[in-house]
């Protein structure tokens, strides 16, 4: 059974993630193959999207469910699996991004490419302001624009609008007072905004909220 | 509610999350101040965006390669409880060697003297047991040998045996106090 994304037991399919992950906690590997595949694609994205490389965002992933599996004698049922989950996913997404950090000089060079990227979009819409972009381009703008963001920004923001996560469930997972996780996303929104601003409205130059 | 405060927010308003008399005033705001309107506006837009970005496909090995992430970490710490016990084993080899070796000596001079003292016979005991044990343990013994009685009458008999035969065969020796002058 194990293996076949397809596959899912029936009996599993009406359990809850709770549920699951009690059984999981019992030694049972089908419950927890079932929450792999209910998770997994979740769990791929959001690493994705933190740290920018795919390769690395299954790796990532991967380790994630390794991590819950190994964790799942101390799982307790007062916290929602999908909110006890991301919280191990955004704890290797740290670890793997503070890893980054430590390789100053690729990094340098990735966030020098980076700007330069972004700068030469900019500076192309603006000597080309007629210039209908398709959707696709849109999208990779603003990922860019996300990914260019600093983590306590980034984090949030890709919890709140790619997850689809509640204030208070980010505030859970990151460890942080509501209050902050609200200002964090609202800031973040504005600053993407600004960056794509330029290709969706082309007379919104000098609009900036000087954020 | 001034600008700087509609942007703060801006986020709130499009999640929908912000109080009643907060929202009145937002609206108020906005329906003034069209640089806050084109704000509103693009962020709309921008979220519209996020939110629609489509998710990268999930290889389709995914679940058995955290599987076998799984089975390999299980192996491993098996391996390592191996390792460990093995590892214990050969740092403190000496010591266990000298432990069994001491006990198996002290386990052989038990055996041996616990077999010694059920084995022995009486006597033998009474032999190396203290002085008092022994008279009351041969107090026991005695009548079990011979019966006094019977022992009484042998040495009366044997006596009366032996004045026969002095009578029989000697003549009283006459002692100087019984003879005539």
């Amino acid at each position: 059974m194990r293996g076949k994304d397809q596959d899912s037991t029936p009996d599993y399919r009406n359990q809850s993630d709770e549920e699951l992950m009690i059984r999981a906690r019992g030694g049972d590997k089908d419950a927890f193959g079932e929450l792999v595949r209910r998770y997994g694609s979740k769990m791929v994205n959001l690493a994705y999207r933190i740290i920018g490389d795919r390769g690395i965002a299954e790796d990532v992933a991967q380790e994630t469910f390794l991590r819950a599996y190994q964790s799942a004698p101390r799982y307790q049922t007062i916290s929602k699996f999908s909110t006890w989950l991301h919280t191990i996913a955004i704890n290797l997404c740290r670890n793997e991004l503070k890893r980054r950090r430590n390789q100053v000089y690729s990094l340098e060079g990735m966030a020098r490419k980076d700007d330069e990227k972004m700068r030469m979009d900019i500076a192309d819409h603006h000597n080309k302001p007629d210039i209908l972009y398709e959707r696709k381009e849109i999208e990779r703008i603003v990922l860019g624009a996300v990914e260019s963001l600093p983590e306590h920004f980034r984090l949030p923001l890709v919890l709140r609008d790619i997850q689809g996560l509640t204030y208070e469930e980010i505030e859970e997972i990151l460890g942080i007072p509501q209050g902050t996780v609200k200002s964090r996303i609202n800031r973040a929104r504005l600053r993407v905004k600004e960056m794509i601003e330029p290709f969706i409205d082309p007379y919104s130059r000098g609009s900036g909220d000087g954020l | 509610m001034d600008c700087k405060k509609v942007s703060d927010l801006l986020s709130e308003f499009i999640d929908g999350t912000l109080n009643e008399a907060e929202r009145v005033e937002f609206e108020s705001h906005i329906d003034q101040c069209e640089k806050c309107q084109r704000n509103l506006r693009n962020c709309k837009a921008t979220l519209s965006i996020l939110h629609s970005i489509e998710s990268i496909a999930v290889p389709s090995d995914f679940t058995e390669n955290v599987f076998k992430k799984i089975e390999a970490y299980e192996t491993g710490k098996r391996a390592l409880t191996f390792a460990a016990i093995a590892a214990f084993l050969r740092i403190h080899r000496r010591t266990i060697l000298t432990g069994l070796a001491t006990f198996a000596l002290a386990f052989g001079i038990a055996v041996s003297v616990l077999y010694r003292l059920t084995s022995s016979d009486t006597a033998s005991i009474a032999d190396q047991a203290p002085t008092t044990d022994a008279y009351v343990i041969k107090e026991v013994v005695q009548p079990a040998v011979v019966p006094q009685d019977t022992a009484y009458r042998e040495t009366d008999e044997s006596l009366w045996d032996e004045l026969r035969v002095r009578q029989e065969r000697y003549v009283f020796p006459v002692s100087s106090e019984n003879q005539p002058f």
